[in-house]
């Protein structure tokens, strides 16, 4: 329960921002943990863990079901993170940004993007190198690169036509 | 020396050794570039993972103890499901019902399938109260295994399946039924006109379906004896006569 409490929100968050779809970052964080209760005892590095499942069973649905999140991609310009009751001049540049910040997540490498993100989370570099399977002590020099990448990224999605 | 991309990320992070952390704090106390570069990639951060916000949506509402007690009631071997299934859901409650509520698609992809009404069940099958449409039964079947149903009134259809996965599962398709399993059997009340999916691995050795007293099919290793002639996909389309 208490490993539920400190860790499911930020798992949902972090594979809502990989993936842009909130029922599925649900979905995918909820059978993670369900998988980790039906396992009958805690993975040597659960928060670990439950990333590593989730991310499988989101590599499964996305090999299986492009179509489907092409149609979620479209869908989601809904406003749901904004403060209440925005201006309309607000809700343009807030579904601008978004969109901006959405399409340079999207030019990331895939390893580029996961370390960005898990670590927006506050992962830890050992629980980041056991998810991913990458060797922690270069994790820095990883992370520094992800940062790059995603600052050009994000100021070339700018300059998008 | 100065401060490379990993030793600014782990200063930043706290990810460095004691004995590491101190050296790069005396370099910074007498280096000015990297305490510049230090500012500068803290100040990237904040901003990167600041912009990362733009895109969150608002997160759902999850009562942990739902998720357990959904995923403790289904285990492995000899399960419940449609019981279990509807325990959890009768304990979700209001969660299985609001509007939007992740938890019983989540029960479907994990647990392979899950009530398909919108409304929770109010009881368990076992207590006498009949399962929703699309509820159902898995077992892991043991030298033999009997499906037995008992159906009130004409009409009751099952369509069953041979397959490669591990367990036998009896479904309601349409129609509302009640499932209760022990070591070697399965029974199925239901009202006709209903109709059932049936699964049966390939591997099973012995597998008997019955409705009431009346031998409807058997399976016996690869060997199928039914009066119904398959499908051009290969399934079964059983009778289920009423029980007298």
């Amino acid at each position: 329960m208490e490993l539920f409490r400190a860790h499911f929100h930020r798992l949902v968050r972090y594979l809502d921002r990989l993936s842009g779809d909130p029922e599925l970052a649900a979905d995918l964080a909820q059978e993670a943990f369900v998988k980790l209760y039906q396992r009958g005892s805690l993975p040597d590095h659960p928060e670990a863990w439950l990333i590593t499942v989730a991310l499988n069973q989101f590599r499964n649905v996305r090999s299986t079901g492009a179509r489907r999140r092409q149609l979620l991609t479209a869908a989601r310009a809904e406003v749901t993170m904004s403060d209440p009751a925005p201006n309309p001049s607000q809700v343009v540049e807030s579904g601008d940004e978004r969109d901006r910040v959405r399409a340079a997540l999207d030019r990331l490498s895939d390893r580029d993007r996961r370390i960005l993100l898990l670590r927006a989370e506050g992962y830890g570099y050992r629980d980041l190198a056991a998810a991913l399977e990458l060797h922690e002590a270069s994790m820095g020099t990883f992370l520094a690169r992800a940062k790059r990448a995603f600052r050009d990224a994000y100021e070339s999605a700018g300059h998008a036509p | 020396m100065h401060l490379d991309d990993e030793r600014v990320q782990r200063l930043l992070h706290g990810e460095l050794e004691p004995g590491a952390d101190r050296r790069a704090r005396e370099h910074l106390a007498g280096c000015e570039s990297c305490r510049l570069l230090m500012v500068e990639a803290r100040e990237e951060e904040g901003r990167i993972f600041g912009l990362l916000g733009r895109v969150d949506h608002q997160a759902p509402e999850v009562d942990p103890e739902l998720l357990i007690s959904a995923a403790v009631r289904v285990r492995p071997r000899w399960e419940r499901w449609a019981a279990g299934f509807a325990l959890a859901a009768a304990a979700a409650g209001a969660a299985y019902a609001a509007p939007g509520s992740p938890l019983p698609r989540v029960l479907q992809r994990v647990f392979g399938f899950a009530a398909t009404s919108s409304s929770p069940v109010a009881a368990s099958p076992e207590a006498g109260e009949a399962a929703p449409p699309g509820a159902g039964i898995a077992v892991t079947p043991g030298d033999r295994l009997t499906i037995r149903f008992l159906i009130r009134g004409e009409g009751a259809v099952a369509t069953l399946s041979v397959t490669e996965g591990i367990e036998v599962s009896v479904r309601a398709v349409d129609g509302a039924a009640t499932f209760t399993s022990d070591e070697d059997r399965i029974s199925v009340h239901g009202a006709g006109p209903a109709r059932f999916e049936i699964l049966i691995p390939r591997t099973a050795p012995s597998v008997d379906v019955v409705s009431d007293k009346v031998p409807v099919l058997r399976k016996r290793g690869a060997d199928i004896v039914t009066g119904a002639v398959p499908e051009a996909d290969g399934r079964y389309r059983l009778m289920l006569p009423p029980s007298r």
